[in-house]
């Protein structure tokens, strides 16, 4: 393929995409996440239960279990809200062990939590994707986004803005994983496959400690050159992320280019937040 | 030195003998550059036999911008018992009319700067020394506070003072800002104070700062104030700072902009008001005494002087509080926060801390305490690390040793002296309750204090870490029993015990 019309094809591919691809298009606002008083006040009673560790904590958060009658995504919700704005560890820490109590399910946080990251505000969002991040660690911290994939699948509209920035900026590797494996379909084209090969090894030893080598620099700026100029939108996203995270892997021109991608998904950076 | 005391007896017809001491004076203002000297040569040049009036004359005190006279009787002498005053006799030297009025009276002049500060009435020889006459404490008529700290004629013996501060944290990566803390008078010199060795690259420019002019986020100076009174030396002395060798250069702005230092060891300082302020640099490493000094121009000698003493730190001590337990000085919570009361007091004893949210270290162990960390060892010339934490703290106080022992190849040679949990859980997330079991790799020496009243499904329990030179179980203590992991944070035993042990790990 010429590079004209390499060039042609591939914006071609960017315009569809960002025109009628379900990846690229906005999902439509849920119910607005809103404080419920009486809710509250009796997650306010269960969590300084806790804190107390009050022999009566068990019965607090049986009786709050009642009072949601089932609706255990609310009782999440109302949760994150409750955690929003902890004044200290107590706080923060009984919410941790009234979550663990009440066993909520990888289905039940992804798909309460995930739709409704855009539509809340930032320190509510922060309380949210840590919520997530007790479903998308291994122990010791490696991430894992694999429990995304059945549910974003399961979706017919474009994944959610914040959900795409929140697992690009956790594991900008395993986020690529994640949505090539959903949206790109069994076979991944082979050069950006390559691509992601050759740079992943590289991020894996950069440190603070050290310096990347020329030849390291030159190698992933030839990776995410190809990864900047896929198709695919989640490419691209990675190509961002490392802009982000190591802007020497990146050259000038594939960040310019990065700057005005027509994919909003590609485009919804850190500092547009 | 003031002059000797000069007695004149005079015989007034029916009134006996009446003695005048002659005086002088070195007083202090606090507006003066000096205050003033003695008034000299004191001098009955006339007397009227009908009236007993007296002419007197003298030598100005030098400085002065009044003199008063100071008489009593002259039987009162022995004690100095002063009955009266003459005011506002001005700089002339001499007064036309003077008389007591009958009997026999001694006689000084005082020299008094106008205001409200009045220096010597000269010097009484007492078994063959000099002696200082008491000064006038009643003061009647014209009020002055005797102050003979900065006589003008006499020894030259300013009041200056060098204090250094606590190394400056706060911009990025360095942790939480601490308050400015000085270091005590009896530290300046043993055991000195710390400072950073200026090779890292606070601006993010490529040059390192010590190669750098004007590093607008430079925090690796130290901070110097020195205070002087008078601010304006006397002729024939001079401020200055010298330094003991070239391991310390000195600024005038906080941004490494104008060096004072230069090729010698001795800056000639001068100052627009009582204080000044400069930022001590150690480029390279190496300690050195910063002396602030008066000294004598012609013989060299030193007048007064202070002097303290910069060593580079040789470690770092990284603090980690519990989830939303945000660091600050002073603690946004005085009675909580025990990590962080901790890491403010081993600041103010003199080590490099840095004191950080938790979450700012991720489970992988990156983040800006690692680069703090690495900064140190690379850039600071530091070889010795101590880290702890709290709850989550604790979790992330492993998680960052593990990525700093991971990468000892390309960071370099350092120890762990002293890791320690303080009820340590797991920091994979916000949410993480999982006890954290497992010891820091390639700590030398790692405490660990914990409760574990029973812990049910509702309750959070450190536990004891295999391998660690010290466990304590604080719920099996008499004075522990009753810790929660929300207070075992703050109990005295853990706090102390954990900064005996730091004491005794971890040097300066």
């Amino acid at each position: 393929m010429s590079p004209s019309r390499f060039r042609r094809t591939f914006f071609a591919l960017l315009l569809a995409g960002a025109a009628i691809g379900p990846v690229c298009a906005a999902a439509p606002p849920s119910t607005p996440v809103e404080a419920d008083a009486t809710m509250q006040a009796a997650i306010d009673t269960a969590l300084g239960a806790i804190a107390r560790q009050d022999a009566a904590a068990g019965t607090r958060i049986e009786s709050l279990e009642a009072l949601a009658a089932g609706r255990r995504g609310d009782l999440l919700l109302q949760l994150a809200i409750a955690l929003e704005s902890s004044p200290g560890t107590e706080r923060s820490m009984a919410g941790a062990l009234m979550v663990r109590r009440l066993e909520f399910t990888q289905n039940e946080m992804i798909g309460t939590l995930a739709p409704r990251l855009d539509e809340v505000r930032p320190t509510l969002r922060r309380v949210m994707t840590e919520l997530l991040g007790t479903i998308d660690r291994h122990e010791g911290g490696a991430a894992d986004f694999a429990p995304y994939a059945a549910w974003l699948r399961a979706r017919s509209s474009a994944p959610p803005p914040a959900l795409v920035r929140y697992l690009y900026e956790t594991a900008p590797g395993e986020a690529l994983r994640c949505f090539r494996g959903v949206y790109g379909g069994a076979a991944a084209a082979s050069s950006e496959a390559d691509a992601f090969n050759r740079i992943d090894p590289i991020l894996a030893r950069r440190d603070a400690s050290r310096a990347l080598g020329a030849a390291e620099v030159d190698a992933g700026r030839a990776a995410l050159d190809v990864l900047g100029r896929s198709p695919s939108w989640w490419d691209r996203r990675f190509a961002v992320a490392i802009v982000e995270s190591d802007p020497a892997l990146v050259s000038p021109a594939v960040a310019r280019r990065l700057e005005i991608d027509p994919d909003p998904l590609v485009r919804d950076t850190r500092a547009r937040r | 030195m003031p002059s000797d005391p000069v007695v004149t007896p005079i015989a007034r017809p029916g009134r006996g003998v009446a003695g005048a001491l002659l005086a002088a004076i070195l007083a202090t203002g606090a507006a003066r550059a000096a205050t003033p000297g003695e008034a000299t040569d004191l001098q009955v040049t006339a007397y009227d036999p009908v009236t007993g009036a007296m002419s007197l004359s003298w030598t100005p005190g030098c400085a002065a911008a009044d003199h008063h006279l100071e008489y009593g009787p002259l039987d009162a002498m022995a004690t100095f018992g002063y009955s009266g005053q003459v005011c506002g006799l001005g700089t002339a030297g001499s007064l036309a009319s003077f008389d007591p009025g009958p009997g026999s009276w001694f006689f000084l002049i005082v020299a008094d700067d106008g205001v409200g500060v009045e220096g010597s009435y000269g010097t009484s020889r007492i078994d063959g020394a000099l002696v200082e006459r008491p000064d006038d404490e009643a003061d009647p008529v014209c009020v002055r506070i005797q102050d003979l700290s900065q006589r003008c004629d006499g020894p030259f013996a300013p009041v200056l003072d060098l204090t250094a501060w606590r190394p400056k944290t706060g911009s990025a990566p360095s942790g939480a800002p601490f308050q400015r803390w000085p270091v005590g008078e009896s530290e300046e010199v043993v055991p000195g104070a710390g400072i950073r060795i200026n090779g890292d690259d606070d601006d993010a420019d490529g040059v390192a700062d010590r190669d750098d002019l004007g590093v607008a986020t430079e925090n690796d100076l130290v901070e110097l104030t020195l205070t002087v009174n008078p601010p304006d030396p006397p002729p024939g002395y001079e401020y200055l700072l010298i330094r003991s060798n070239p391991n310390l250069r000195v600024w005038d702005e906080a941004t490494h902009l104008t060096q004072l230092t230069g090729a010698g060891d001795f800056v000639p300082l001068s100052f627009a008001g009582p204080t000044r302020t400069l930022w001590a640099e150690c480029p390279f490493g190496g300690a050195a005494d910063l002396t602030f000094a008066a000294r004598r121009i012609a013989t060299g000698e030193l007048v007064a002087s202070d002097a303290i003493r910069l060593a580079p730190f040789t470690s770092v001590v990284i603090a980690l509080g519990g989830e939303s337990q945000v660091p600050a000085d002073p603690p946004l919570e005085p009675t909580n926060h025990g990590m962080f009361q901790l890491a403010i007091t081993l600041y103010r004893l003199g080590y490099d801390v840095h004191m950080y949210d938790e979450d700012v270290v991720p489970a992988s162990g990156a983040g800006a305490a690692y680069d703090e960390v690495v900064g140190a060892i690379q850039k600071r010339g530091v070889s010795r690390l101590s880290i702890f934490g709290y709850s989550h703290g604790g979790g992330s106080t492993n998680d960052l040793a593990r990525r700093l022992d991971a990468n000892r190849a390309t960071i370099g040679v350092f120890w762990i002296d002293l890791t320690a949990y303080v009820d340590g859980i797991d920091n994979d997330s916000d949410f993480d309750i999982d006890t954290e079991t497992a010891l820091p790799p390639s700590t030398l020496y790692h405490a660990n204090w914990y409760q574990h009243p029973g812990c049910g499904f509702l309750q959070l329990c450190g536990g004891p870490i295999a391998g660690a030179n010290l466990n304590v179980n604080v719920t099996a203590t008499p004075w522990g029993s009753s810790l929660t992991h929300f207070t075992v944070d703050d109990a005295p035993n853990v706090l102390q015990g954990l900064f005996d042990l730091l004491v005794m790990h971890v040097p300066f």
